[in-house]
């Protein structure tokens, strides 16, 4: 559904996407990757909104720099911008009916039906008719998300969907998407790694524009395995180490001889791979 | 092809180019006549209306436009807010993945001009069965008079007028800074009481040699669609690199020229 092959952007100097080459089926493939990495830039490209500066793209089959072609992967597309933009005066209903109109529901009752089932799908049917400014940020998120489900896309690009929700929500999301995935494309970048562990069947980790990981999740946390202990003691040598709720003391890195060793995190795993690039990301 | 390819693309949402613009023409009327410019705007034609019932040469200015100055701008306010609300609203790269282009959108828009067009023909229909009556004359100081049913027609195309060129700047200059300045400009300018120019060309003692202009409605008319035309043109042009577009905008300026030349 999805191939690039070799695909740069650069911003002046600056080179976001330093060739990435990867090939997305069916299914949900999380981006991980700290800031800077090049995730949102290569998630632009997937929606469509920016051109690449080389390499190939092809989305669905299709050709991204055709006028036409661009055309028909809009239709077959939902897009969750990082910050989507929403227009505050508007009610949820007239938001997602107007983005509906826009992606070409011309007749008013279809319309209403497929909005009224988007909107019951992120669980917002009760405030459907509040104004946006009026409604917390975990709501706005999921009439983000609304919108995007849309006609069921076959190709659903993600950034960040689960920002700002509570653990309920997030929850409720991650089995929607999953939903999604069985018909779809998903693809979401994310800073939560427990998103990607529950959620997606392949993981890739981009660090400096390129791909540093592709592989499936377990296989990121492998990378860790044998390198995760704990003590009670915060102990020298360790990439990463942080206090945890029981007072033992986690680190990540090469463990010294009879050290407690115990079984790797997703989230161990990329620390372990990206090593000090991927703390500013973990802050965040 | 997948088969929920095939299901995708027959549904209705692929439908063609004028009906989803029809679709999008109407939700943005609905917001045009809902805004609260507009609203305001109604409110103060409707009062200033009232105020000069029955001061008859001041009610029939009234008719002829330039009660609906204010209309006009309140409906220019409205068509700039909503012109510019995806650029405001931080919201392109939303509206950048979708199917339906910057252009449809700006048509919609001027199409929506139509609604705030009606509500201005609606209440110069009003306006003009009380001051007129249905025997078609009204009494102006020591004359009856019997005005052309072209004069009040000029109010809806006054309103448009506006309408299009909030369309026009909303596009072309998309800052939320720039509304109450240009409002104000509009109201105060030149430009504002150029557009429903007083055309009453039956009261002959406001003929040559009075300070009004005063010119046949019917140049009026071409002079108002002339605006209207230029201010769409330019709107489309924006997104539309068509050489039918330009057309338009040039055959717009032709028009205003002609208008203002032999009105």
């Amino acid at each position: 559904m999805i191939s690039t092959d070799r695909l740069t952007k650069a911003y002046g100097r600056k080179l976001a996407l330093a060739g990435v080459t990867l090939d997305i089926d069916r299914g949900i493939t999380g981006l991980l990757g700290p800031n800077g990495a090049g995730k949102t830039t290569l998630l632009r490209m997937l929606a469509t909104v920016m051109r690449p500066s080389g390499g190939e793209l092809r989305l669905l089959g299709r050709d991204p720099r055709d006028t036409d072609q661009r055309t028909a992967i809009r239709r077959r597309l939902g897009y969750l911008p990082q910050d989507p933009g929403f227009h505050q005066h508007f009610t949820a209903f007239e938001f997602v009916d107007y983005i509906a109109t826009l992606k070409e529901w011309a007749d008013r009752d279809a319309r209403h039906v497929e909005v009224r089932r988007v909107l019951r799908a992120v669980s917002l049917d009760d405030v459907a008719h509040r104004r946006i400014r009026a409604l917390s940020g975990g709501m706005r998120r999921r009439v983000a998300l609304a919108q995007a489900l849309l006609g069921s896309p076959e190709l659903l690009v993600l950034d960040e969907p689960t920002v700002e929700l509570d653990p309920q929500q997030r929850l409720h999301v991650r089995e929607l998407i999953s939903e999604a995935a069985e018909a779809s494309a998903v693809v979401l970048s994310t800073h939560q790694t427990e998103d990607v562990a529950a959620l997606c069947s392949r993981v890739v980790v981009l660090c400096d524009g390129a791909v540093a990981f592709d592989g499936p999740p377990i296989a990121l946390a492998s990378l860790a395995q044998g390198r995760v202990w704990v003590s009670d003691e915060r102990m020298s040598g360790a990439t990463v180490a942080w206090r945890t709720g029981d007072g033992l003391h986690r680190h990540v890195g090469d463990a010294p001889e009879g050290a407690r060793i115990v079984a790797p995190t997703l989230e161990d795993g990329y620390l372990m791979l990206l090593g000090s690039a991927a703390l500013p990301a973990v802050a965040a | 092809m997948t088969a929920t390819a095939v299901v995708l693309e027959l549904t209705p949402r692929v439908a063609t180019r004028r009906r989803i613009v029809s679709a999008l023409a109407r939700l943005e009327a609905l917001r045009i006549v809902r805004h609260p410019a507009f609203l305001l705007a109604l409110l103060g034609t409707v009062y200033t209306l009232v105020q000069e019932r029955g001061a008859d040469m001041q009610q029939y200015w009234m008719l002829n436009g330039q009660a609906f100055v204010t209309l006009g701008v309140g409906t220019f306010l409205a068509a700039f807010l909503n012109a510019s609300r995806v650029h405001r609203d931080r919201a392109d790269e939303l509206y950048a993945a979708l199917p339906t282009c910057a252009g449809s959108r700006t048509g919609a828009l001027l199409l929506s001009l139509a609604a705030a067009a009606a509500v201005a023909a609606l209440m110069t229909t009003v306006a003009w069965l009380l001051a007129v009556g249905t025997d078609g004359r009204i009494a102006i100081e020591l004359e009856t008079l019997a005005p052309s049913f072209w004069e009040p027609a000029q109010v809806p195309l006054i309103v448009a007028a506006f309408g299009a060129l909030g369309v026009a700047f909303g596009r072309w200059t998309p800052q939320p800074a720039l509304a109450p300045l240009l409002t104000i400009a509009l109201w105060v300018g030149p430009l504002a009481w150029s557009i429903p120019w007083v055309s009453m060309h039956t009261v002959p003692y406001l003929g040559s040699g009075s300070d009004w202009v005063v010119g046949p409605p019917g140049w009026h008319l071409l002079f108002l669609a002339g605006i209207i035309a230029t201010a769409s043109g330019l709107a489309l042009l924006r997104d539309v690199r068509r050489a039918e577009v330009a057309a338009l905008a040039i055959g717009g300026v032709a028009a205003i020229v002609v208008g203002l030349a032999l009105g």
